[in-house]
C-alpha cells in the first residue's frame, strides 16, 4: 500500500478536521493545563520572595505583611494539585471522544472498500493501534508545546519586568534546551531511528520464520546457523538502539546544562543590576527561583518531537484509506431491486488489478431461479471469483452479467445481497455470542427460527452442549470451536437470511462423511425451491447435482450434467479420479432421516 | 511492591547478571545527586552574599565558577548513567533472547506447534525490549527514590529540623501510596486495560469481518455499534480514571503543599531570626527534589507491569519440557539408502487421550518407496514426525539400519534425511537460500539441475530475477503446487538417502499435478522414500501402501491388491471406484 507522504500542514488540517467537534474540551484541557504549570511557576517564585523579604524583615527588626504571600503560596499549592487533577480528566476525555470519532470514520472509510485491499490481517491490526497512536497528537504534541510554549513566554513577561536582559539570556537558553536540541537530536536521529526500526521488522521477519520452520530447519540441520544469524540480527538492532540511547544521554545532558547555565547566567545578570540599584537585593530569590520554575516548562516539550515522527507516520497509514475507490461503484440512479432471479453471464471477465491475470474470463452462462448447480475446479480456477461478482464484492471488467433483465451495475449492491444468503469458504465468525453471530443473519429472527436454523444446519446439539449454550462467547479468543462447528455456524446463518438464492463454499469441510450426509438431506429438502449454488471438491456430493460447472485457470470448461461430463470432460475425470476421500465414507449411507427434521416438522 | 507473582520473582532473579552495570548506574546517579545538593548550596551561598552581605558579582565570581564546574559535572554524569543504564538492559536483552531461542529450538516440535507462532514472536522481539524498562529503569530509579531523598534528609535535618521534620513526615506517606497505587491502580488498570482490549478487539473484529457484514448488510448499523461502544468504553474510562487520577493527585498534594509548608514555615523562622537565610535558601530549593524521585516513579511503575507481563509468556516458554534425544552414535550410515525397521511404535500428545499412533510394526527395506494414505486424523503425520526424528516414540523400537534411533546421535540422523512438507515453509529470501538450506555450499549449477528434476525449472527461470527472486512472506507468492516443487529441490539438493514427502492435498490444475508427480518420481529414485499420498496417481507407482487407521497400520499391499480386498483403501479411493464402476 501506499503512504504517500504529505505536508506537515496539510497533517495539521486532517487532524484538526477531525479534532473540530471537541474543539472547547482540548481548549479547556490546554488551559487548564497552563493554569497548572503557571502556577508552580509562580508558588517558587512568590516562596523565593517571601523567604528572602522575611528574612530582610527579620534582619532589619521590622514587622511585613506575611498574610498575603503566605496564603499566595497555600493558594498555588492548591490551585496547581487540583488544576493537574482536572486537567488530566478533560485532556482524557476529549481524546477518547477524538478516538471514537476517528474509529467511526475509518469504518465508513473503508466500509465500501474491496475485500482484496482488507485481507491483510497485520493491517488491520496496525490501523487499530494507529488511531490508537493518534490520542499523542493532542496529549503529547499539541498541548504540551502550546502549554510550555505560551509558560515560556509568560514567564519570560514577568522577567522582563524585572529586566529585559533577564528575560532574554532565559528566553534564549531556555528556548534552545526546549526547542532547538530537540528538534536538533531528533533531527540527528532520524535516520538511526528509521534504521532501528528496520532492524526490528528484520528481526520479527526472520523470527517468523524461524519459529515457523523450525521442524524443517531442524531436519535440515539448519536453525542452529539460523538461530545465530539472528542474534546477529538482534545484535545489531541493539547497536543501533545504542547510538540512539546515546543521542538520548546528550540530549539530557544539554538540557540539564542548559537550564542551570540559565540560573547562572541570571545571577550573573541579576547582580550588577542589584548593585547599581537598578533591582533591590531581595529580587535575587524570586528571579532565580522563577528560573528553576520554568523547567518544567522546557521538560513538556522534547517529547512532542519523538511523538511527531510517530504520529505523521500513522496519519499517512490511516490516510492511505481516504478516496480510495470502492471495490464496486453503486449506480447514481439505482434500478428497483430484482424482482427474479434469472441470471444471465455474459462473456464475463473479471480480474483483481488493472494488469493482473484474469481471475475469470470469458464465461457465459444461465441461472434459472430454483436450479440447483455444483461448481469444482482445482484451486485458482475462478470459483470465488464468481461468487464475488454476484456479491458485487468485485466488478466485472469484460463482458456482463444480467439480473431479471438488468445489467448487474444498475442495481444497488444492498439490494442484490439481500437476494443471496452465503456460506463463505471462510466463515468468520465475530468475538461475541454464538446467538449474536447467527442474528447476523437475521438481525430481527425470533429465537425460535434460530435454532431452527441451527437444526437443519446440524448445529443445535453442538450449541446446546456448550457451557453457556447460545450465550457462549466464540471467536478468536473466544471459546475454540471445529472447523466443522464454525461451517455449520456459518450455514445456520445463512439458512436464517430466508432469500431466495443460497450459494456455499466447501460446505463440508471439515465435517466426517456421515455428518456430511446428514446435512446435506436436510440442506437439500430445506432448499429444494431455492436457488442453490455449491462450491465443492468432495466429488461423490458433486455427483448427485443435475448440472455441474467445471473452472479451471478463470475458465467454464464444461457445463453440464456429471455423466456427460465424467464422459467428455478431461478435468472432471480428473478431479474425481486424483484424490483419496479425506474422510471415510459410511460402510452404509444414512438412510433414516435425523431426528432433528422430525422434530422441526 | 511483592514478589509473589512468579514473572516479578522471576525478573528479579535474572537481574543477578546486570548487577555490575546496574550497581554502576545506581552509583553515578547517586553522585548526581550528590552534586545536586552541592550546586544547591552553592547557590544558597552566592543568594545569600548577594542579598545580605552586598557581594558584587567579582565577589561570587569563583562560586559561580564552581556552581559551572558543577553543571558540567552533572552534565557528564547524565550522560554516563543514560549510557549504563542502556548497557545494563542491553546486555540482559541479548542473553535472555539468546536463550529463549536455544530453548524454543530444544522444545521440540510439537510444543513449537502448539504455541501461536505470532505471540511467541511477539514475545522473542517486543516482549524482550519490555523488558529494557525493568533492567534499565525500574531497578536503577527505585534505588535513586529510596536514596536520594535519605540524602536530602540528612543535609536538611541538622541546618532546620522543622523542614526535616515536614520531609520526614510526609515522606512515610509516599511509600504507602506507592503500595496503594500498586495494588489499587494496577487492579484498576487491568480492568481499563481489559475493557481496552475489549474495545480495541471489538474493533478489529468488525474490520476483520467486514465481508461478512457487508454481505449481510449489516455495514451501516455496524457503524453505529462502533460509536456506541467506543463512547460506552469513553465513559467507563473516565469513571475509572476519576479514581485512578486519584492517588496522584495525593501524591501531587503531599509534594506541593510540603513545599509550600516548608515555604512558609522558613519564613517565619527566618523573620523571628531562628535561622540564617544562607540555610532556608538551600532548603527551600532542595525541597523540591525530595520528592521528585518519588513522583518519578508512578511511570517507572508502571513500566515494571509491562515487563512483568511480557516476563509471564518467557517463564512459560523456560519452564516447558524439552524434547531430549541421549544417542551419541555417528558411525551407522553406509553410503546406501538406509532400512528401517518399526516394531510396536505408540505415541500420544500430550494432553491427548488417544494415542496418535498405536503400535506400528512396517519394515521398509534400503531405496523401497511406500506410500501411506489413510483419512484424516489416521497417525500419517505423525508417522512421518517419528521417522523423521522430531518426535520421539512413548514405546516401542525404531531402528536405522539395525541400530536403534534412541542410540543414535539425531543431527547424524537428520543428515540423512529430506523432508517435503505439505506446506513447506519458503523463507523470505531468495529463491537460491531457499533452496540451500538443503545444502549450504550448492552452486547454481547444481541448484539448476536439482530445480530441473524437481520439475521446478521453468518456472523459476520465469521469475523476475531467476534465483535471485526474493519469496516467502513479504516476498513474491508461490501456488500451492510450485511451493511444494521447490521444497522437492531442496530434497534434491540435499541428496538425502532418506526422504519423507507430505503430498500437498489441494487440487491441482493438470499441469501443476502432472509435473508434481513426475518429480516425486525423480526424487524416489535411489532412495528409501515414505510418501504421505493424497493421489491416486502417485500411489500407484510406489512399492508398497500401507494403509493406516486411527493409528494403526490396517492394510498393505499393492494397489490392485488392496482394491481386490475391497477394504478401506478401496473406500478411501471411493471415487476411482465409483467411476469405474
Amino acid at each position: 500500500m501506499m503512504h504517500r507522504p504529505r505536508s506537515l500542514g496539510s497533517d495539521l488540517r486532517w487532524w484538526w478536521r477531525h479534532a473540530r467537534p471537541y474543539a472547547g474540551w482540548f481548549a479547556l484541557g490546554i488551559g487548564v493545563s497552563i493554569v497548572t504549570v503557571s502556577a508552580n511557576m509562580a508558588l517558587l517564585a512568590v516562596a523565593g520572595w517571601f523567604i528572602a523579604s522575611m528574612a530582610a524583615a527579620g534582619l532589619a527588626g521590622v514587622d511585613m505583611n506575611y498574610f498575603t504571600p503566605a496564603a499566595m503560596i497555600r493558594g498555588l499549592a492548591i490551585t496547581r494539585t487540583g488544576g493537574r487533577y482536572l486537567e488530566r480528566l478533560i485532556t482524557h476525555d476529549a481524546t477518547l471522544r477524538l478516538l471514537t470519532g476517528l474509529r467511526v470514520w475509518f469504518y465508513r472509510q473503508i466500509e465500501p472498500l474491496s475485500t482484496v485491499d482488507l485481507h491483510n490481517g497485520d493491517l488491520l491490526a496496525r490501523v487499530r493501534s494507529d488511531i490508537d497512536t493518534l490520542d499523542h497528537v493532542y496529549l503529547r504534541l499539541v498541548a504540551p508545546v502550546i502549554v510550555g510554549l505560551v509558560c515560556l513566554a509568560g514567564a519570560g513577561a514577568v522577567m522582563w519586568l524585572y529586566s529585559p536582559v533577564v528575560a532574554l539570556v532565559n528566553l534564549i537558553l531556555l528556548g534552545i534546551a526546549g526547542v532547538a536540541l530537540p528538534g536538533l537530536v531528533c533531527h540527528l536521529g532520524r535516520r538511526p531511528g528509521a534504521a532501528a526500526v528496520d532492524d526490528a521488522a528484520r528481526l520479527k521477519a526472520a523470527s517468523v520464520d524461524w519459529v515457523e520452520g523450525l521442524g524443517e530447519l531442524t531436519v535440515f540441520g539448519a536453525a542452529a546457523a539460523r538461530r545465530t544469524a539472528i542474534g546477529a540480527l538482534s545484535r545489531d538492532w541493539i547497536a543501533r538502539q545504542r547510538t540512539l540511547s546515546r543521542l538520548n544521554g546528550l540530549s539530557s545532558a544539554g538540557v540539564l546544562l542548559l537550564t542551570n547555565l540559565a540560573i547562572a547566567g541570571t545571577a550573573a545578570v541579576v547582580v550588577p543590576l542589584i548593585r547599581s540599584g537598578a533591582l533591590q537585593a531581595v529580587d535575587f530569590a524570586p528571579l532565580v527561583m522563577l528560573v528553576m520554575g520554568c523547567f518544567e516548562a522546557v521538560a513538556l516539550m522534547p517529547g512532542a518531537w519523538q511523538s511527531l515522527g510517530q504520529v505523521r507516520a500513522a496519519t499517512a497509514r490511516l490516510r492511505a484509506f481516504e478516496h480510495r475507490e470502492p471495490a464496486v461503484a453503486e449506480p447514481a440512479d439505482p434500478a428497483p431491486a430484482p424482482a427474479s432471479d434469472a441470471i444471465r453471464f455474459e462473456h464475463v471477465g473479471a480480474r483483481y488489478e488493472a494488469t493482473g491475470a484474469w481471475a475469470l474470463q470469458g464465461v457465459s452462462l444461465d441461472i434459472t431461479p430454483g436450479e440447483h448447480i455444483a461448481i469444482v475446479g482445482p484451486s485458482g480456477a475462478g470459483k470465488s471469483t464468481f461468487v464475488n461478482l454476484l456479491l458485487r464484492l468485485a466488478d466485472i471488467q469484460q463482458g456482463d452479467i444480467v439480473w431479471d433483465d438488468r445489467s448487474l451495475s444498475a442495481y444497488r449492491a444492498a439490494d442484490l445481497r439481500a437476494r443471496i444468503a452465503v456460506v463463505p469458504q471462510r466463515v468468520y465468525l465475530f468475538h461475541t455470542s454464538v446467538r449474536e453471530n447467527l442474528l447476523v443473519g437475521g438481525p430481527q429472527a425470533t429465537a425460535q427460527r434460530m435454532i431452527a436454523a441451527a437444526r437443519i444446519a446440524g448445529i443445535h446439539d453442538d450449541i446446546a452442549a456448550l457451557p453457556e449454550g447460545y450465550d457462549t462467547i466464540v471467536g478468536e479468543e473466544g471459546l475454540r470451536l471445529s472447523g466443522g462447528q464454525i461451517r455449520r455456524i456459518g450455514i445456520a446463518r445463512a439458512l436464517l437470511r430466508d432469500a431466495p438464492m443460497v450459494i456455499l463454499d466447501e460446505p463440508f469441510e471439515g465435517l466426517d462423511a456421515a455428518t456430511a450426509a446428514r446435512l446435506w438431506a436436510r440442506l437439500e429438502r430445506h432448499l429444494a425451491d431455492k436457488t442453490l449454488i455449491v462450491i465443492s471438491h468432495d466429488m461423490a456430493r458433486v455427483r448427485a447435482f443435475a448440472r455441474v460447472l467445471v473452472f479451471e485457470n478463470g475458465r467454464l470448461v464444461a457445463d453440464g450434467d456429471p455423466a456427460t461430463l465424467a464422459e467428455r470432460c478431461d478435468t472432471y475425470r480428473r478431479l474425481t479420479r486424483a484424490h483419496f476421500a479425506r474422510d471415510l465414507p459410511p460402510v452404509s449411507a444414512p438412510a433414516s432421516a435425523p431426528l432433528s427434521i422430525r422434530r422441526l416438522a | 511492591m511483592s514478589t509473589s507473582n512468579p514473572s516479578a520473582a522471576w525478573l528479579k532473579a535474572e537481574s543477578e547478571v546486570v548487577r555490575r552495570p546496574v550497581g554502576r548506574a545506581i552509583a553515578i546517579e547517586s553522585l548526581g545527586g550528590g552534586l545536586l545538593i552541592a550546586q544547591a548550596a552553592v547557590l544558597a551561598h552566592v543568594a545569600n552574599a548577594v542579598i545580605f552581605a552586598g557581594a558584587a558579582l567579582a565577589d561570587v565570581t569563583a562560586w559561580l565558577f564552581a556552581f559551572l564546574a558543577l553543571i558540567a559535572l552533572r552534565a557528564l554524569l547524565a550522560y554516563a548513567g543514560e549510557r549504563a543504564r542502556f548497557e545494563a538492559a542491553a546486555t540482559i536483552k541479548t542473553a535472555i533472547r539468546d536463550r529463549l531461542f536455544r530453548q524454543i529450538e530444544a522444545l521440540g516440535i510439537v510444543w513449537q506447534r502448539r504455541m501461536a507462532s505470532g505471540d511467541v514472536v511477539e514475545t522473542l522481539t517486543d516482549g524482550v525490549e519490555k523488558l529494557e524498562a525493568y533492567y534499565g529503569r525500574y531497578l536503577s530509579q527505585t534505588a535513586i527514590a529510596v536514596l536520594l531523598p535519605i540524602a536530602i534528609l540528612a543535609v536538611i535535618t541538622p541546618i532546620d529540623w522543622l523542614s526535616g521534620l515536614v520531609l520526614l513526615a510526609t515522606a512515610p506517606l509516599i511509600p504507602v501510596f506507592m503500595i496503594f497505587i500498586g495494588k489499587g491502580a494496577e487492579k484498576l488498570n487491568q480492568r481499563q486495560w481489559r475493557r481496552l482490549g475489549l474495545l480495541s478487539g471489538h474493533f478489529l473484529d468488525a474490520l476483520q469481518g467486514l465481508t461478512t457484514l457487508r454481505i449481510f448488510n449489516l455495514g451501516a448499523r455496524e457503524s453505529r455499534l462502533i460509536e456506541r461502544l467506543s463512547d460506552d468504553y469513553r465513559r467507563s474510562t473516565m469513571a475509572v480514571l476519576r479514581i485512578a487520577f486519584l492517588s496522584s493527585l495525593v501524591l501531587e498534594f503531599l509534594a506541593t503543599v510540603s513545599i509550600a509548608l516548608v515555604a512558609v514555615l522558613i519564613g517565619f523562622r527566618l523573620m523571628w531570626g531562628q535561622l540564617g537565610f544562607e540555610a532556608g535558601f538551600l532548603v527551600l530549593l532542595l525541597a523540591p527534589e525530595f520528592y521528585l524521585p518519588l513522583r518519578n516513579m508512578g511511570s517507572v511503575y508502571h513500566a515494571r507491569m509491562e515487563a512483568i507481563a511480557a516476563a509471564e509468556r518467557m517463564v512459560e516458554i523456560f519452564d516447558a519440557p524439552t524434547l531430549e534425544w541421549q544417542g551419541t552414535r555417528r558411525d551407522v550410515f553406509a553410503a546406501a539408502p538406509p532400512r528401517l525397521t518399526l516394531a510396536g511404535l505408540t505415541y500420544t500428545y500430550p494432553d491427548n487421550d488417544a494415542p496418535a499412533l498405536a503400535g506400528i510394526d512396517l519394515a521398509i527395506a534400503p531405496g523401497e518407496t511406500i506410500a501411506v494414505v489413510g483419512a484424516s486424523g489416521a497417525g500419517k503425520s505423525t508417522l512421518a514426525l517419528a521417522l523423521l526424528g522430531l518426535i520421539k516414540a512413548d514405546h516401542g523400537d525404531l531402528r536405522i539400519d539395525e541400530v536403534p534411533l534412541a542410540d543414535i546421535a539425531i543431527e547424524a540422523w537428520h543428515e540423512q534425511l529430506a523432508w517435503v512438507p505439505q506446506q513447506p515453509r519458503l523463507f523470505h529470501a531468495s529463491v537460491r537460500d531457499n533452496l540451500r538450506v538443503g545444502g549450504v555450499s550448492a552452486d547454481d549449477t547444481a541448484l539448476w539441475a536439482a530445480l530441473e528434476r524437481a520439475q521446478a525449472r521453468d518456472f523459476v527461470a520465469a521469475l523476475p530475477q531467476g534465483l535471485d527472486t526474493p519469496i516467502g512472506e513479504r516476498g513474491l507468492r508461490l501456488s500451492g503446487g510450485q511451493a511444494q516443487r521447490l521444497a522437492i529441490a531442496r530434497a534434491f539438493v540435499r541428496d538425502a538417502r532418506f526422504v519423507v514427502v507430505d503430498e500437498i492435498s489441494a487440487h491441482l490444475d493438470a499441469d501443476n499435478e502432472r509435473r508434481l508427480i513426475t518429480a516425486l518420481a525423480a526424487l524416489a529414485r535411489g532412495r528409501t522414500m515414505v510418501l504421505i499420498a493424497h493421489r491416486l496417481a502417485s500411489v500407484i507407482h510406489t512399492d508398497r501402501i500401507v494403509v493406516m487407521d486411527r493409528g494403526r497400520i490396517v492394510e498393505q499391499g499393492s494397489h490392485a491388491q488392496l482394491l481386490a480386498r475391497g477394504g478401506i483403501y478401496a473406500r478411501l479411493a471411493a471415487g476411482a471406484a465409483m467411476l469405474a464402476a
